[in-house]
Protein backbone atom coordinates (compact mmCIF):
# COMPACT_ATOMS: atom_id res chain seq x y z
CA UNK A 1 0.00 0.00 0.00
CA UNK A 2 2.82 2.35 0.73
CA UNK A 3 4.67 1.44 -2.35
CA UNK A 4 1.50 2.31 -4.54
CA UNK A 5 0.73 5.90 -2.75
CA UNK A 6 4.75 6.75 -3.31
CA UNK A 7 3.80 6.28 -6.53
CA UNK A 8 1.02 8.43 -6.76
CA UNK A 9 2.54 10.82 -4.75
CA UNK A 10 5.68 11.02 -7.08
CA UNK A 11 3.18 11.52 -10.21
CA UNK A 12 1.14 14.21 -8.65
CA UNK A 13 3.53 16.64 -6.86
CA UNK A 14 6.61 15.60 -8.49
CA UNK A 15 10.32 14.37 -6.83
CA UNK A 16 10.93 16.93 -5.03
CA UNK A 17 8.04 17.53 -2.73
CA UNK A 18 7.55 13.57 -2.30
CA UNK A 19 10.86 13.09 -1.05
CA UNK A 20 9.99 15.66 1.87
CA UNK A 21 10.20 14.17 5.42
CA UNK A 22 6.89 15.27 6.40
CA UNK A 23 5.37 13.96 3.32
CA UNK A 24 6.96 10.97 3.59
CA UNK A 25 5.69 10.28 7.00
CA UNK A 26 1.67 11.21 6.12
CA UNK A 27 2.28 8.55 3.06
CA UNK A 28 3.03 6.19 6.04
CA UNK A 29 0.78 6.72 8.48
CA UNK A 30 -1.75 7.02 5.85
CA UNK A 31 -0.76 3.43 4.13
CA UNK A 32 -1.29 1.72 7.49
CA UNK A 33 -4.58 3.02 7.96
CA UNK A 34 -5.32 2.10 4.65
CA UNK A 35 -4.04 -0.98 4.74
CA UNK A 36 -5.54 -1.95 7.87
CA UNK A 37 -9.41 -0.88 6.90
CA UNK A 38 -8.71 -2.31 3.74
CA UNK A 39 -7.89 -6.52 5.58
CA UNK A 40 -11.71 -6.10 7.22
CA UNK A 41 -14.28 -7.83 5.12
CA UNK A 42 -17.92 -6.84 4.92
CA UNK A 43 -20.70 -8.26 3.22
CA UNK A 44 -21.26 -6.53 -0.42
CA UNK A 45 -24.60 -6.51 -0.30
CA UNK A 46 -24.69 -4.81 3.22
CA UNK A 47 -25.52 -1.22 5.00
CA UNK A 48 -24.57 1.54 2.15
CA UNK A 49 -22.15 3.85 4.01
CA UNK A 50 -24.56 6.89 4.87
CA UNK A 51 -23.01 8.98 7.74
CA UNK A 52 -25.09 8.83 10.20
CA UNK A 53 -26.16 10.74 13.78
CA UNK A 54 -24.52 8.52 16.49
CA UNK B 1 -23.06 45.51 43.49
CA UNK B 2 -20.69 43.93 45.74
CA UNK B 3 -18.20 41.08 44.99
CA UNK B 4 -19.25 37.61 45.19
CA UNK B 5 -17.83 36.96 49.17
CA UNK B 6 -14.23 37.81 50.04
CA UNK B 7 -13.68 34.01 49.87
CA UNK B 8 -13.71 33.77 46.38
CA UNK B 9 -12.10 35.88 43.66
CA UNK B 10 -14.34 36.68 40.55
CA UNK B 11 -12.05 34.74 38.30
CA UNK B 12 -11.92 31.88 40.24
CA UNK B 13 -16.17 31.69 39.90
CA UNK B 14 -16.91 28.83 37.46
CA UNK B 15 -20.11 29.68 34.62
CA UNK B 16 -22.36 28.37 37.11
CA UNK B 17 -21.46 30.16 40.11
CA UNK B 18 -21.45 33.34 38.34
CA UNK B 19 -24.51 32.84 37.35
CA UNK B 20 -26.02 32.51 40.31
CA UNK B 21 -24.27 34.92 42.11
CA UNK B 22 -25.42 37.69 39.18
CA UNK B 23 -28.88 36.37 39.38
CA UNK B 24 -28.57 37.43 42.94
CA UNK B 25 -27.19 40.37 42.50
CA UNK B 26 -24.51 39.39 44.89
CA UNK B 27 -21.90 39.67 41.37
CA UNK B 28 -21.71 42.44 38.89
CA UNK B 29 -21.44 41.53 35.24
CA UNK B 30 -19.56 44.73 34.89
CA UNK B 31 -17.06 43.57 37.65
CA UNK B 32 -16.35 40.10 36.34
CA UNK B 33 -16.01 41.67 32.67
CA UNK B 34 -13.17 43.95 34.06
CA UNK B 35 -11.88 41.79 36.40
CA UNK B 36 -10.88 38.67 33.45
CA UNK B 37 -9.93 41.89 31.09
CA UNK B 38 -7.54 42.80 33.89
CA UNK B 39 -6.53 39.42 34.34
CA UNK B 40 -5.70 38.76 30.65
CA UNK B 41 -3.49 42.10 30.42
CA UNK B 42 -1.58 40.35 33.86
CA UNK B 43 -1.07 37.13 32.46
CA UNK B 44 -2.12 36.23 29.04
CA UNK B 45 1.75 37.25 27.93
CA UNK B 46 2.89 33.82 29.32
CA UNK B 47 -0.19 31.74 28.22
CA UNK B 48 -1.34 32.99 25.00
CA UNK B 49 -4.45 31.89 25.18
CA UNK B 50 -5.87 35.17 23.43
CA UNK B 51 -5.85 35.63 20.02
CA UNK B 52 -8.17 38.85 20.66
CA UNK B 53 -10.30 40.45 23.17
CA UNK B 54 -13.39 42.16 22.37
CA UNK B 55 -13.29 44.64 25.50
CA UNK B 56 -15.41 47.31 24.24
CA UNK B 57 -18.66 45.12 23.27
CA UNK B 58 -17.71 42.51 26.09
CA UNK B 59 -17.71 45.82 28.51
CA UNK B 60 -21.50 47.13 26.98
CA UNK B 61 -23.16 43.90 27.04
CA UNK B 62 -22.18 43.44 30.44
CA UNK B 63 -23.60 46.50 31.64
CA UNK B 64 -26.99 45.87 29.70
CA UNK B 65 -27.12 42.50 31.54
CA UNK B 66 -26.03 44.73 35.06
CA UNK B 67 -29.09 47.11 34.11
CA UNK B 68 -31.27 43.77 33.42
CA UNK B 69 -30.09 42.26 36.79
CA UNK B 70 -31.29 45.06 38.46
CA UNK B 71 -34.72 44.73 37.77
CA UNK B 72 -37.12 41.96 38.64
CA UNK B 73 -37.20 40.33 35.42
CA UNK B 74 -36.51 36.67 34.44
CA UNK B 75 -33.06 36.18 33.44
CA UNK B 76 -31.86 33.10 30.98
CA UNK B 77 -29.22 31.28 32.37
CA UNK B 78 -26.13 32.22 31.71
CA UNK B 79 -27.11 35.93 32.05
CA UNK B 80 -24.16 37.87 32.62
CA UNK B 81 -21.44 34.81 32.07
CA UNK B 82 -18.22 35.55 29.72
CA UNK B 83 -17.25 32.83 27.64
CA UNK B 84 -14.22 32.89 24.83
CA UNK B 85 -14.71 30.85 21.75
CA UNK B 86 -12.15 28.78 19.85
CA UNK B 87 -10.97 31.08 16.45
CA UNK B 88 -12.74 28.54 14.27
CA UNK B 89 -16.00 30.08 15.18
CA UNK B 90 -17.10 32.97 13.29
CA UNK B 91 -18.11 35.74 15.52
CA UNK B 92 -20.10 38.82 14.61
CA UNK B 93 -17.36 41.77 14.12
CA UNK B 94 -14.55 40.42 15.47
CA UNK B 95 -11.73 38.98 13.44
CA UNK B 96 -11.87 35.46 12.83
CA UNK B 97 -8.79 33.94 11.01
CA UNK B 98 -8.60 29.80 12.13
CA UNK B 99 -4.81 30.59 12.51
CA UNK B 100 -4.33 30.76 8.66
CA UNK B 101 -2.68 33.93 7.59
CA UNK B 102 -4.49 34.79 4.92
CA UNK B 103 -7.71 35.24 7.07
CA UNK B 104 -6.32 37.10 9.07
CA UNK B 105 -8.32 40.03 8.42
CA UNK B 106 -11.35 38.12 7.69
CA UNK B 107 -14.25 39.70 10.55
CA UNK B 108 -17.44 38.40 9.81
CA UNK B 109 -20.88 39.76 9.47
CA UNK B 110 -22.68 37.04 11.27
CA UNK B 111 -22.09 34.73 14.82
CA UNK B 112 -21.81 31.35 14.43
CA UNK B 113 -24.36 29.51 15.89
CA UNK B 114 -23.11 28.26 19.27
CA UNK B 115 -22.05 31.77 20.25
CA UNK B 116 -25.42 32.86 19.03
CA UNK B 117 -27.02 30.58 21.33
CA UNK B 118 -25.21 31.15 24.19
CA UNK B 119 -25.56 35.15 23.63
CA UNK B 120 -29.50 34.52 23.65
CA UNK B 121 -29.08 32.73 26.97
CA UNK B 122 -27.21 35.90 28.23
CA UNK B 123 -23.44 34.52 28.08
CA UNK B 124 -21.12 37.30 26.84
CA UNK B 125 -18.52 37.07 24.39
CA UNK B 126 -15.13 38.12 25.82
CA UNK B 127 -13.18 37.41 22.84
CA UNK B 128 -11.04 34.80 20.68
CA UNK B 129 -9.62 31.95 22.00
CA UNK B 130 -6.15 30.18 20.04
CA UNK B 131 -6.68 27.19 17.87
CA UNK B 132 -4.05 25.06 15.83
CA UNK B 133 -4.30 26.08 12.02
CA UNK B 134 -8.12 25.19 11.07
CA UNK B 135 -7.85 23.04 14.36
CA UNK B 136 -5.36 20.75 13.04
CA UNK B 137 -2.37 19.02 14.33
CA UNK B 138 0.48 21.83 13.72
CA UNK B 139 1.10 23.02 17.39
CA UNK B 140 0.19 26.79 18.27
CA UNK B 141 1.44 29.29 20.49
CA UNK B 142 0.04 28.21 23.56
CA UNK B 143 2.02 27.32 26.12
CA UNK B 144 1.12 24.84 29.22
CA UNK B 145 0.37 26.68 32.04
CA UNK B 146 1.46 23.67 34.34
CA UNK B 147 4.35 23.05 32.34
CA UNK B 148 6.25 25.09 29.93
CA UNK B 149 8.14 22.37 28.19
CA UNK B 150 5.05 20.36 27.63
CA UNK B 151 2.10 20.78 24.91
CA UNK B 152 -1.46 22.91 26.35
CA UNK B 153 -2.49 20.33 23.56
CA UNK B 154 -4.69 21.22 20.83
CA UNK B 155 -6.19 21.90 18.33
CA UNK B 156 -8.42 23.97 21.46
CA UNK B 157 -5.02 24.89 22.89
CA UNK B 158 -6.21 28.52 24.30
CA UNK B 159 -9.69 27.36 25.20
CA UNK B 160 -8.08 24.82 27.32
CA UNK B 161 -4.77 26.60 29.27
CA UNK B 162 -7.56 29.69 29.35
CA UNK B 163 -10.16 27.65 31.20
CA UNK B 164 -7.28 26.63 32.96
CA UNK B 165 -5.25 29.88 33.97
CA UNK B 166 -8.93 31.52 35.25
CA UNK B 167 -8.84 33.85 31.78
CA UNK B 168 -12.69 32.98 31.47
CA UNK B 169 -14.67 30.49 33.22
CA UNK B 170 -15.92 28.42 29.88
CA UNK B 171 -14.64 28.71 26.45
CA UNK B 172 -15.89 26.37 23.13
CA UNK B 173 -13.80 24.18 21.62
CA UNK B 174 -14.46 21.74 19.31
CA UNK B 175 -13.29 17.63 18.40
CA UNK B 176 -12.42 16.19 15.13
CA UNK B 177 -9.96 13.55 16.95
CA UNK B 178 -9.56 14.35 20.11
CA UNK B 179 -9.20 18.08 20.09
CA UNK B 180 -11.37 18.75 23.13
CA UNK B 181 -10.78 16.37 25.48
CA UNK B 182 -7.14 16.01 25.14
CA UNK B 183 -6.24 19.96 25.99
CA UNK B 184 -9.03 19.47 28.85
CA UNK B 185 -7.23 16.37 30.24
CA UNK B 186 -3.41 18.29 29.51
CA UNK B 187 -4.71 21.41 31.32
CA UNK B 188 -6.28 19.99 34.07
CA UNK B 189 -10.17 20.82 33.44
CA UNK B 190 -13.32 19.91 32.12
CA UNK B 191 -13.85 18.91 28.43
CA UNK B 192 -17.35 18.00 27.04
CA UNK B 193 -18.16 16.82 23.83
CA UNK B 194 -22.03 15.68 23.16
CA UNK B 195 -23.11 14.05 20.41
CA UNK B 196 -22.74 14.45 17.02
CA UNK B 197 -25.55 16.25 15.70
CA UNK B 198 -26.69 17.46 19.18
CA UNK B 199 -24.87 21.44 18.24
CA UNK B 200 -25.29 23.41 15.01
CA UNK B 201 -21.82 23.98 13.15
CA UNK B 202 -23.12 26.31 11.26
CA UNK B 203 -20.35 29.28 10.96
CA UNK B 204 -17.76 27.06 12.21
CA UNK B 205 -14.61 26.43 9.96
CA UNK B 206 -14.64 22.52 9.01
CA UNK B 207 -11.88 20.44 9.06
CA UNK B 208 -13.50 16.80 8.57
CA UNK B 209 -17.41 17.43 8.17
CA UNK B 210 -18.94 13.80 9.80
CA UNK B 211 -16.72 13.88 12.77
CA UNK B 212 -16.03 17.90 13.64
CA UNK B 213 -18.19 18.13 16.77
CA UNK B 214 -18.60 21.15 19.04
CA UNK B 215 -17.49 21.28 22.66
CA UNK B 216 -16.90 22.63 25.89
CA UNK B 217 -13.62 23.49 28.41
CA UNK B 218 -15.05 23.91 32.03
CA UNK B 219 -14.27 23.86 34.99
CA UNK B 220 -17.57 22.10 36.54
CA UNK B 221 -19.66 19.53 35.12
CA UNK B 222 -22.69 22.06 36.25
CA UNK B 223 -20.98 24.44 33.39
CA UNK B 224 -21.54 21.82 30.67
CA UNK B 225 -24.93 21.30 31.78
CA UNK B 226 -25.90 25.10 31.20
CA UNK B 227 -23.96 24.84 27.83
CA UNK B 228 -25.50 22.14 26.80
CA UNK B 229 -29.03 23.78 27.90
CA UNK B 230 -28.43 26.74 25.78
CA UNK B 231 -26.52 25.51 22.76
CA UNK B 232 -28.20 22.35 22.01
CA UNK B 233 -31.25 21.93 19.60
CA UNK B 234 -32.06 21.11 15.46
CA UNK B 235 -30.84 23.93 13.33
CA UNK B 236 -32.49 23.24 9.99
CA UNK B 237 -29.55 25.41 8.17
CA UNK B 238 -26.99 22.89 9.17
CA UNK B 239 -27.05 19.28 7.38
CA UNK B 240 -25.28 17.92 9.72
CA UNK B 241 -27.54 19.08 12.92
CA UNK B 242 -30.23 16.13 14.00
CA UNK B 243 -33.88 17.05 15.43
CA UNK B 244 -33.31 15.10 18.59
CA UNK B 245 -35.13 16.78 21.90
CA UNK B 246 -32.74 17.89 24.49
CA UNK B 247 -34.38 16.29 27.74
CA UNK B 248 -34.88 18.23 30.73
CA UNK B 249 -31.24 18.13 32.78
CA UNK B 250 -31.77 17.68 36.75
CA UNK B 251 -28.14 17.84 37.74
CA UNK B 252 -29.53 18.84 41.01
CA UNK B 253 -31.12 15.24 41.59
CA UNK B 254 -28.87 13.09 43.71
CA UNK B 255 -27.63 10.25 41.22
CA UNK B 256 -27.04 7.11 42.42
CA UNK B 257 -23.89 5.12 42.46
CA UNK B 258 -22.95 4.73 38.56
CA UNK B 259 -22.33 1.47 37.13
CA UNK B 260 -18.71 1.88 34.51
CA UNK B 261 -17.09 0.06 32.40
CA UNK B 262 -13.89 0.04 32.41
CA UNK B 263 -12.46 -0.27 28.71
CA UNK B 264 -9.51 -3.03 28.71
CA UNK B 265 -8.52 -1.82 25.85
CA UNK B 266 -7.44 1.38 26.66
CA UNK B 267 -5.86 0.15 30.15
CA UNK B 268 -3.66 -1.54 27.45
CA UNK B 269 -2.80 1.31 25.34
CA UNK B 270 -2.28 3.23 28.22
CA UNK B 271 1.17 4.29 29.76
CA UNK B 272 1.88 2.28 33.03
CA UNK B 273 1.79 5.35 35.72
CA UNK B 274 -1.42 6.13 34.38
CA UNK B 275 -2.61 2.28 34.23
CA UNK B 276 -1.84 3.21 38.13
CA UNK B 277 -3.77 5.71 38.42
CA UNK B 278 -7.06 4.58 36.65
CA UNK B 279 -6.91 1.51 39.11
CA UNK B 280 -6.74 3.88 41.96
CA UNK B 281 -9.97 5.80 40.39
CA UNK B 282 -11.85 2.89 40.23
CA UNK B 283 -11.15 1.98 44.03
CA UNK B 284 -11.86 5.14 45.13
CA UNK B 285 -14.82 5.01 43.00
CA UNK B 286 -16.06 1.23 44.22
CA UNK B 287 -15.52 2.40 47.76
CA UNK B 288 -18.17 5.30 47.20
CA UNK B 289 -20.33 2.51 46.11
CA UNK B 290 -19.87 2.48 42.36
CA UNK B 291 -20.16 -0.98 40.55
CA UNK B 292 -16.98 -1.43 38.17
CA UNK B 293 -16.84 -4.18 35.44
CA UNK B 294 -14.54 -4.48 32.44
CA UNK B 295 -15.88 -4.46 29.24
CA UNK B 296 -14.09 -4.39 25.53
CA UNK B 297 -14.85 -1.57 22.96
CA UNK B 298 -15.72 -4.74 20.74
CA UNK B 299 -13.68 -3.91 17.78
CA UNK B 300 -10.14 -3.83 17.94
CA UNK B 301 -8.59 0.04 18.73
CA UNK B 302 -6.20 -0.43 16.00
CA UNK B 303 -9.28 -0.97 13.35
CA UNK B 304 -11.23 1.94 14.98
CA UNK B 305 -8.23 4.05 14.92
CA UNK B 306 -7.75 2.95 11.17
CA UNK B 307 -11.10 3.83 9.81
CA UNK B 308 -11.18 7.09 11.72
CA UNK B 309 -7.88 8.01 9.90
CA UNK B 310 -9.02 7.44 6.55
CA UNK B 311 -12.36 9.42 6.86
CA UNK B 312 -10.53 12.64 8.32
CA UNK B 313 -7.53 12.52 5.69
CA UNK B 314 -9.96 11.74 3.03
CA UNK B 315 -12.44 15.00 4.46
CA UNK B 316 -9.98 17.16 5.64
CA UNK B 317 -8.56 16.63 1.92
CA UNK B 318 -12.02 17.54 0.34
CA UNK B 319 -12.22 20.06 2.58
CA UNK B 320 -8.70 21.88 2.29
CA UNK B 321 -6.81 21.38 -0.87
CA UNK B 322 -8.83 24.16 -2.83
CA UNK B 323 -7.34 26.49 0.03
CA UNK B 324 -3.81 25.19 -0.39
CA UNK B 325 -4.06 25.28 -4.41
CA UNK B 326 -5.58 29.22 -3.67
CA UNK B 327 -3.11 30.46 -1.16
CA UNK B 328 -0.16 28.64 -1.49
CA UNK B 329 2.43 28.30 1.22
CA UNK B 330 0.21 29.52 3.56
CA UNK B 331 -0.48 26.01 5.38
CA UNK B 332 1.44 24.77 8.51
CA UNK B 333 3.64 21.69 7.23
CA UNK B 334 1.71 18.91 8.91
CA UNK B 335 -1.93 19.69 7.73
CA UNK B 336 -0.84 20.49 4.25
CA UNK B 337 1.10 17.14 4.04
CA UNK B 338 -1.77 15.35 5.38
CA UNK B 339 -4.55 17.20 2.90
CA UNK B 340 -1.92 16.41 0.20
CA UNK B 341 -1.71 12.29 1.01
CA UNK B 342 -5.63 12.93 2.37
CA UNK B 343 -6.16 13.79 -1.63
CA UNK B 344 -4.45 10.25 -3.13
CA UNK B 345 -7.11 7.77 -0.49
CA UNK B 346 -8.92 6.19 -3.16
CA UNK B 347 -12.78 6.57 -2.79
CA UNK B 348 -13.67 2.79 -2.17
CA UNK B 349 -11.27 3.04 0.38
CA UNK B 350 -13.20 5.84 2.40
CA UNK B 351 -16.71 4.41 1.36
CA UNK B 352 -15.71 0.99 2.89
CA UNK B 353 -14.47 3.01 6.38
CA UNK B 354 -17.26 4.45 6.60
CA UNK B 355 -19.43 1.19 6.22
CA UNK B 356 -16.75 -0.58 8.86
CA UNK B 357 -17.33 2.74 10.77
CA UNK B 358 -21.57 1.91 11.44
CA UNK B 359 -20.13 -1.53 12.37
CA UNK B 360 -18.40 -0.50 15.00
CA UNK B 361 -20.77 2.20 16.06
CA UNK B 362 -23.02 -1.07 16.53
CA UNK B 363 -20.12 -2.69 18.55
CA UNK B 364 -19.78 0.20 20.51
CA UNK B 365 -23.36 0.27 21.56
CA UNK B 366 -23.37 -3.12 22.88
CA UNK B 367 -20.35 -2.62 24.71
CA UNK B 368 -21.83 0.16 26.52
CA UNK B 369 -25.36 -1.61 26.87
CA UNK B 370 -25.15 -2.91 30.55
CA UNK B 371 -23.28 0.19 32.33
CA UNK B 372 -24.35 3.59 32.70
CA UNK B 373 -20.87 4.71 31.27
CA UNK B 374 -17.89 3.51 29.79
CA UNK B 375 -14.77 4.67 32.29
CA UNK B 376 -11.01 5.07 30.36
CA UNK B 377 -8.21 7.26 30.47
CA UNK B 378 -8.66 10.10 28.01
CA UNK B 379 -4.75 10.03 27.35
CA UNK B 380 -2.47 7.74 27.19
CA UNK B 381 -0.25 9.34 29.69
CA UNK B 382 0.20 13.45 30.44
CA UNK B 383 0.82 15.84 28.17
CA UNK B 384 4.25 15.72 26.18
CA UNK B 385 6.73 17.90 24.49
CA UNK B 386 5.57 20.40 22.80
CA UNK B 387 6.51 19.75 18.93
CA UNK B 388 2.99 17.95 18.94
CA UNK B 389 -0.19 18.14 20.52
CA UNK B 390 -0.55 15.10 22.11
CA UNK B 391 -1.75 11.49 20.66
CA UNK B 392 -5.55 11.36 20.38
CA UNK B 393 -6.51 7.50 20.30
CA UNK B 394 -8.23 7.89 23.18
CA UNK B 395 -10.31 10.47 22.16
CA UNK B 396 -11.00 9.47 18.53
CA UNK B 397 -12.87 6.61 19.37
CA UNK B 398 -15.82 8.66 20.28
CA UNK B 399 -15.41 11.09 17.68
CA UNK B 400 -15.86 8.11 15.35
CA UNK B 401 -18.78 7.01 16.85
CA UNK B 402 -20.36 10.22 17.35
CA UNK B 403 -20.93 9.59 21.01
CA UNK B 404 -20.70 11.74 23.94
CA UNK B 405 -18.03 12.45 26.56
CA UNK B 406 -16.35 13.86 28.72
CA UNK B 407 -13.38 14.30 30.77
CA UNK B 408 -12.59 15.29 34.02
CA UNK B 409 -9.32 16.18 35.92
CA UNK B 410 -8.58 13.33 38.36
CA UNK B 411 -5.57 14.03 40.28
CA UNK B 412 -1.75 15.07 39.58
CA UNK B 413 0.75 13.01 38.31
CA UNK B 414 4.59 12.80 39.63
CA UNK B 415 6.98 13.15 39.35
CA UNK B 416 6.15 16.01 36.73
CA UNK B 417 3.39 17.35 38.87
CA UNK B 418 0.99 17.44 35.30
CA UNK B 419 -2.77 16.94 35.13
CA UNK B 420 -3.96 13.18 34.95
CA UNK B 421 -7.75 12.66 33.40
CA UNK B 422 -10.56 10.62 33.33
CA UNK B 423 -12.87 9.79 30.54
CA UNK B 424 -16.83 8.88 30.57
CA UNK B 425 -18.58 7.83 27.43
CA UNK B 426 -22.57 7.44 27.44
CA UNK B 427 -24.72 6.36 24.57
CA UNK B 428 -25.80 8.76 21.75
CA UNK B 429 -27.91 11.56 22.90
CA UNK B 430 -27.71 10.10 26.71
CA UNK B 431 -26.03 13.46 27.80
CA UNK B 432 -27.95 14.02 30.84
CA UNK B 433 -26.81 10.20 31.87
CA UNK B 434 -23.60 10.99 31.41
CA UNK B 435 -22.88 14.74 33.15
CA UNK B 436 -25.23 13.41 36.00
CA UNK B 437 -22.46 10.34 36.13
CA UNK B 438 -19.62 13.09 35.78
CA UNK B 439 -21.30 15.07 38.54
CA UNK B 440 -21.26 12.08 40.90
CA UNK B 441 -17.44 11.45 39.88
CA UNK B 442 -16.33 14.59 40.01
CA UNK B 443 -17.91 14.71 43.72
CA UNK B 444 -14.99 11.75 44.76
CA UNK B 445 -12.32 13.03 43.21
CA UNK B 446 -9.90 15.67 44.34
CA UNK B 447 -10.80 19.26 43.19
CA UNK B 448 -8.05 20.09 40.20
CA UNK B 449 -6.73 23.84 41.46
CA UNK B 450 -5.08 26.39 38.91
CA UNK B 451 -1.90 25.45 37.54
CA UNK B 452 0.74 26.62 40.48
CA UNK B 453 2.43 29.93 38.48
CA UNK B 454 -1.13 31.18 37.89
CA UNK B 455 -3.00 30.82 41.21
Amino acid sequence: MLEELSRSALETYGEERSGEARLQIALGAAATAVWRVSQEPLDPLGNEPLPTHG
Amino acid sequence: MAEASPAVALHELTAAQAARLIREREVSPVELVENLLARAAEIDGRVQAWVSLDAERALAAARTAEQAARQDVDLPPLHGVPFGAKDIYDSFGIKTAAGFRPYANRIPTTDAEPIARLKRSGAILLGKMVTTQFAHADPSRTRNPWADDRTPGGSSSGSAAGVATRLVPIALGSQTAGSVLRPAAFNGVIGFKPTYGRISKRGVFPLAWTLDHVGLLARSVDDCGLFLTAVAGHDPADPSSANQQLPVLELDTEFPAPRLGIVREALHYAAPRMAEHIAQVIARFEAAGARIVEVSLGEPLDLILAVHHVIMQTEVAAAHWQLIEQYPGSHEPRLRAYVEVGRLLPGAIYLHAQRLRRRIRSAMRRSIAGVDALLLPTAGDVAPARDTTGDPSLQAPFSLTGFPSLSLPSGIGAPEGLPLAIQLVAEPWQEPRLLSVGRWCEAQLPPMPAPPLFR
